[in-house]
Protein backbone atom coordinates (compact mmCIF):
# COMPACT_ATOMS: atom_id res chain seq x y z
CA UNK A 1 0.00 0.00 0.00
CA UNK A 2 1.24 3.43 -0.99
CA UNK A 3 0.72 5.87 1.81
CA UNK A 4 -1.76 8.39 0.62
CA UNK A 5 -0.45 11.90 -0.78
CA UNK A 6 -2.02 14.78 1.09
CA UNK A 7 -1.79 17.57 -1.18
CA UNK A 8 0.00 20.91 0.43
CA UNK A 9 -2.11 23.39 1.76
CA UNK A 10 -2.36 25.91 -0.90
CA UNK A 11 -3.46 29.22 0.68
CA UNK A 12 -6.68 30.96 -0.36
CA UNK A 13 -5.54 33.78 -2.20
CA UNK A 14 -6.84 37.03 -0.69
CA UNK A 15 -9.44 38.55 -2.33
CA UNK A 16 -7.48 41.67 -4.18
CA UNK A 17 -10.46 43.62 -3.49
CA UNK A 18 -12.66 43.03 -0.19
CA UNK A 19 -14.80 45.86 -1.03
CA UNK A 20 -18.72 45.63 -1.54
CA UNK A 21 -17.86 47.61 -4.85
CA UNK A 22 -15.37 48.87 -7.66
CA UNK A 23 -13.63 51.61 -5.82
CA UNK A 24 -13.97 55.23 -8.09
CA UNK A 25 -11.53 57.73 -6.94
CA UNK A 26 -13.11 60.72 -5.83
CA UNK A 27 -10.49 63.22 -3.42
CA UNK A 28 -13.08 65.41 -1.74
CA UNK A 29 -12.64 67.61 1.58
CA UNK A 30 -15.47 67.05 4.32
CA UNK A 31 -16.22 67.48 7.70
CA UNK A 32 -17.00 64.95 10.58
CA UNK A 33 -18.71 64.68 13.85
CA UNK A 34 -17.91 61.48 16.55
CA UNK A 35 -19.81 61.46 19.41
CA UNK A 36 -18.42 58.62 22.16
CA UNK A 37 -21.57 57.54 23.77
CA UNK A 38 -21.22 55.05 26.59
CA UNK A 39 -24.54 53.26 27.53
CA UNK A 40 -26.66 56.04 27.67
CA UNK A 41 -23.82 58.47 28.59
CA UNK A 42 -22.53 60.98 26.16
CA UNK A 43 -18.18 61.05 26.98
CA UNK A 44 -17.35 63.42 24.45
CA UNK A 45 -18.06 65.25 20.99
CA UNK A 46 -15.42 65.66 18.69
CA UNK A 47 -15.43 67.42 14.94
CA UNK A 48 -13.01 67.90 12.62
CA UNK A 49 -12.14 68.05 8.87
CA UNK A 50 -11.49 65.29 6.70
CA UNK A 51 -10.87 64.02 3.11
CA UNK A 52 -12.94 61.01 1.14
CA UNK A 53 -10.43 59.42 -1.45
CA UNK A 54 -12.73 57.59 -3.32
CA UNK A 55 -16.30 55.80 -2.95
CA UNK A 56 -17.89 52.80 -3.75
CA UNK A 57 -21.50 52.06 -4.11
CA UNK A 58 -21.97 51.01 -0.44
CA UNK A 59 -19.37 53.14 0.92
CA UNK A 60 -16.04 55.01 1.06
CA UNK A 61 -12.40 55.74 1.77
CA UNK A 62 -11.63 58.93 4.29
CA UNK A 63 -8.63 60.03 5.80
CA UNK A 64 -9.07 61.61 9.20
CA UNK A 65 -6.81 62.79 11.79
CA UNK A 66 -8.53 60.91 14.37
CA UNK A 67 -9.21 57.03 14.88
CA UNK A 68 -12.51 55.43 15.19
CA UNK A 69 -13.56 52.12 16.44
CA UNK A 70 -15.15 49.15 14.33
CA UNK A 71 -18.86 49.61 13.71
CA UNK A 72 -18.75 52.94 15.28
CA UNK A 73 -21.43 55.30 13.65
CA UNK A 74 -20.25 58.64 12.58
CA UNK A 75 -21.79 61.75 10.54
CA UNK A 76 -19.93 62.96 7.53
CA UNK A 77 -20.95 66.41 5.41
CA UNK A 78 -19.44 66.67 1.81
CA UNK A 79 -20.14 69.09 -0.40
CA UNK A 80 -22.73 67.92 -3.45
CA UNK A 81 -22.68 71.39 -5.67
CA UNK A 82 -20.80 74.48 -5.75
CA UNK A 83 -24.07 76.58 -4.18
CA UNK A 84 -23.32 75.01 -1.06
CA UNK A 85 -25.37 72.07 -0.99
CA UNK A 86 -24.08 68.92 1.40
CA UNK A 87 -25.10 65.85 1.70
CA UNK A 88 -25.33 64.48 5.23
CA UNK A 89 -23.99 60.96 5.60
CA UNK A 90 -24.05 58.68 8.44
CA UNK A 91 -21.45 56.10 8.12
CA UNK A 92 -20.17 52.74 9.95
CA UNK A 93 -16.36 52.61 10.31
CA UNK A 94 -15.57 49.13 9.00
CA UNK A 95 -11.34 49.63 9.33
CA UNK A 96 -9.05 51.64 10.55
CA UNK A 97 -5.48 52.12 9.68
CA UNK A 98 -3.28 54.49 11.43
CA UNK A 99 -0.17 56.56 8.93
CA UNK A 100 1.89 58.44 9.72
CA UNK A 101 2.15 61.69 7.64
CA UNK A 102 4.73 64.68 8.32
CA UNK A 103 4.40 67.17 10.59
CA UNK A 104 0.82 66.59 10.86
CA UNK A 105 1.46 63.24 13.09
CA UNK A 106 -0.75 60.77 13.14
CA UNK A 107 -3.68 60.11 10.80
CA UNK A 108 -5.89 57.47 9.93
CA UNK A 109 -7.27 55.60 6.95
CA UNK A 110 -10.76 55.00 7.80
CA UNK A 111 -13.00 52.62 5.64
CA UNK A 112 -16.39 53.58 6.18
CA UNK A 113 -20.78 51.90 4.84
CA UNK A 114 -22.91 54.61 3.83
CA UNK A 115 -26.05 53.88 6.39
CA UNK A 116 -27.73 56.84 5.56
CA UNK A 117 -27.75 60.02 3.25
CA UNK A 118 -29.54 63.55 4.15
CA UNK A 119 -29.12 65.17 0.48
CA UNK A 120 -29.29 68.91 -0.58
CA UNK A 121 -29.32 70.07 2.55
CA UNK A 122 -27.83 74.23 1.87
CA UNK B 1 -5.40 65.60 -8.85
CA UNK B 2 -2.24 65.34 -6.06
CA UNK B 3 -3.65 63.50 -2.94
CA UNK B 4 -0.93 64.91 -1.02
CA UNK B 5 -1.54 68.74 -1.71
CA UNK B 6 -5.22 68.03 -0.90
CA UNK B 7 -4.51 66.52 2.45
CA UNK B 8 -2.00 69.36 3.90
CA UNK B 9 -4.95 71.78 2.43
CA UNK B 10 -7.53 69.65 4.42
CA UNK B 11 -5.27 68.93 7.48
CA UNK B 12 -2.79 71.91 7.57
CA UNK B 13 -5.02 74.72 5.93
CA UNK B 14 -8.64 73.52 7.05
CA UNK B 15 -9.84 77.00 6.95
CA UNK B 16 -9.36 76.66 3.32
CA UNK B 17 -12.17 73.48 3.06
CA UNK B 18 -15.72 74.28 4.82
CA UNK B 19 -16.46 75.32 8.24
CA UNK B 20 -16.63 71.83 10.85
CA UNK B 21 -20.40 70.28 11.15
CA UNK B 22 -22.33 73.42 12.84
CA UNK B 23 -25.00 72.98 14.75
CA UNK B 24 -27.49 75.69 13.93
CA UNK B 25 -27.31 74.61 9.69
CA UNK B 26 -27.29 70.61 10.82
CA UNK B 27 -30.41 68.73 11.43
CA UNK B 28 -30.41 66.10 14.68
CA UNK B 29 -29.57 63.02 14.19
CA UNK B 30 -30.00 60.21 17.15
CA UNK B 31 -29.16 56.35 15.87
CA UNK B 32 -30.53 53.93 18.10
CA UNK B 33 -29.88 49.71 17.33
CA UNK B 34 -32.16 47.76 16.87
CA UNK B 35 -31.94 47.21 21.33
CA UNK B 36 -32.06 50.64 21.70
CA UNK B 37 -28.35 50.67 22.22
CA UNK B 38 -27.19 54.36 21.81
CA UNK B 39 -24.64 54.34 18.45
CA UNK B 40 -24.52 58.14 18.14
CA UNK B 41 -25.87 61.53 18.48
CA UNK B 42 -25.17 64.83 17.68
CA UNK B 43 -24.73 67.94 19.68
CA UNK B 44 -28.28 69.59 17.52
CA UNK B 45 -30.33 66.30 18.31
CA UNK B 46 -29.38 67.18 21.71
CA UNK B 47 -30.00 70.94 21.66
CA UNK B 48 -33.41 70.22 19.81
CA UNK B 49 -34.46 67.51 22.07
CA UNK B 50 -33.64 70.09 25.22
CA UNK B 51 -36.30 72.44 23.60
CA UNK B 52 -38.72 70.11 24.15
CA UNK B 53 -37.81 68.33 27.25
CA UNK B 54 -34.74 67.41 29.09
CA UNK B 55 -32.03 66.12 26.70
CA UNK B 56 -28.92 65.49 29.63
CA UNK B 57 -28.78 65.49 32.95
CA UNK B 58 -25.75 67.06 34.54
CA UNK B 59 -23.57 63.88 34.60
CA UNK B 60 -24.50 63.58 30.82
CA UNK B 61 -26.88 60.72 30.42
CA UNK B 62 -29.10 61.08 27.59
CA UNK B 63 -32.52 61.39 28.93
CA UNK B 64 -35.05 61.19 26.20
CA UNK B 65 -38.76 63.39 26.47
CA UNK B 66 -42.14 61.22 26.38
CA UNK B 67 -42.65 62.04 22.52
CA UNK B 68 -39.34 60.80 21.51
CA UNK B 69 -39.56 57.45 23.73
CA UNK B 70 -43.15 57.04 22.30
CA UNK B 71 -41.72 57.45 18.31
CA UNK B 72 -38.91 55.13 19.48
CA UNK B 73 -40.89 52.54 20.86
CA UNK B 74 -43.18 52.09 18.03
CA UNK B 75 -40.23 52.41 15.73
CA UNK B 76 -38.63 49.42 17.65
CA UNK B 77 -41.98 47.33 18.05
CA UNK B 78 -42.18 47.90 13.81
CA UNK B 79 -38.71 46.85 13.04
CA UNK B 80 -38.63 43.53 15.54
CA UNK B 81 -42.13 43.06 13.52
CA UNK B 82 -41.06 43.08 9.92
CA UNK B 83 -37.63 41.56 10.64
CA UNK B 84 -39.92 38.76 12.25
CA UNK B 85 -41.86 39.01 8.72
CA UNK B 86 -39.05 38.68 6.45
CA UNK B 87 -39.65 42.41 5.52
CA UNK B 88 -36.20 43.84 4.82
CA UNK B 89 -37.64 47.14 3.01
CA UNK B 90 -36.87 49.83 5.03
CA UNK B 91 -39.78 52.31 6.52
CA UNK B 92 -40.42 55.88 7.60
CA UNK B 93 -42.71 56.98 10.55
CA UNK B 94 -42.97 60.74 11.56
CA UNK B 95 -44.60 62.58 14.44
CA UNK B 96 -45.26 66.35 14.93
CA UNK B 97 -44.55 67.37 18.57
CA UNK B 98 -45.05 70.99 20.02
CA UNK B 99 -43.95 72.01 23.16
CA UNK B 100 -43.02 75.01 24.71
CA UNK B 101 -44.13 76.99 21.74
CA UNK B 102 -41.95 74.58 19.65
CA UNK B 103 -42.60 72.48 16.65
CA UNK B 104 -40.50 69.64 15.79
CA UNK B 105 -40.78 67.19 13.32
CA UNK B 106 -39.59 63.65 14.29
CA UNK B 107 -38.94 61.67 11.28
CA UNK B 108 -38.12 57.49 12.04
CA UNK B 109 -36.58 55.78 9.78
CA UNK B 110 -35.98 52.13 10.32
CA UNK B 111 -33.32 50.09 8.85
CA UNK B 112 -33.62 46.26 9.04
CA UNK B 113 -30.55 44.56 8.31
CA UNK B 114 -31.00 41.21 6.34
CA UNK B 115 -27.54 39.72 6.68
CA UNK B 116 -27.12 40.98 10.61
CA UNK B 117 -30.28 41.40 12.24
CA UNK B 118 -28.48 42.74 15.40
CA UNK B 119 -27.23 45.72 12.94
CA UNK B 120 -30.65 46.65 11.89
CA UNK B 121 -30.62 50.47 13.11
CA UNK B 122 -33.22 53.11 14.07
CA UNK B 123 -32.68 56.71 12.77
CA UNK B 124 -34.46 59.19 14.23
CA UNK B 125 -33.77 62.83 12.43
CA UNK B 126 -35.27 65.89 14.36
CA UNK B 127 -36.33 69.24 12.23
CA UNK B 128 -37.63 72.46 13.51
CA UNK B 129 -40.68 73.31 11.45
CA UNK B 130 -42.17 77.16 10.55
CA UNK B 131 -38.60 78.17 10.20
CA UNK B 132 -36.76 79.54 7.42
CA UNK B 133 -34.52 76.53 8.29
CA UNK B 134 -36.50 74.44 7.88
CA UNK B 135 -37.87 75.45 4.53
CA UNK B 136 -34.47 74.65 3.46
CA UNK B 137 -34.79 70.94 5.55
CA UNK B 138 -37.97 70.08 4.10
CA UNK B 139 -36.76 69.64 0.95
CA UNK B 140 -33.87 67.58 1.92
CA UNK B 141 -34.35 64.02 0.98
CA UNK B 142 -33.06 61.38 2.97
CA UNK B 143 -31.51 57.99 1.52
CA UNK B 144 -31.04 54.64 3.14
CA UNK B 145 -28.12 53.03 2.03
CA UNK B 146 -26.86 49.27 2.31
CA UNK B 147 -26.89 46.44 -0.56
CA UNK B 148 -30.21 45.37 0.19
CA UNK B 149 -31.57 49.16 -0.12
CA UNK B 150 -29.81 49.35 -3.16
CA UNK B 151 -31.65 46.68 -5.09
CA UNK B 152 -34.78 47.57 -3.47
CA UNK B 153 -34.06 51.36 -4.84
CA UNK B 154 -35.72 52.85 -1.47
CA UNK B 155 -35.80 56.66 -1.39
CA UNK B 156 -37.64 58.78 1.42
CA UNK B 157 -38.93 61.95 0.84
CA UNK B 158 -39.43 64.46 3.10
CA UNK B 159 -42.57 65.70 4.01
CA UNK B 160 -43.57 68.73 2.99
Amino acid sequence: MTPSKIPPKVEEPANPDRRGGTRVQKIQPCVYQLAQVAGYEIVKFSDGHALALNTSPGGFLLLMPQPTKKGQVFEVHAPVSAEGERAVKLVAACWTRELIFGDAGKIYLVGVTSLFELASLI
Amino acid sequence: MNVMAEVCTAFVYPDHCENTVSGQSSPGILVLSRSLQFQYVNRRALELIRNIGQATTESGVIMLPTPLLELRDQMQESLDARIEANIWEPFEMSRVVSERGQRLLLRGFGHPNEVANRDSRIIIVFEEIGSAENDNNQQMCARMMGPELQTAGARFLANS
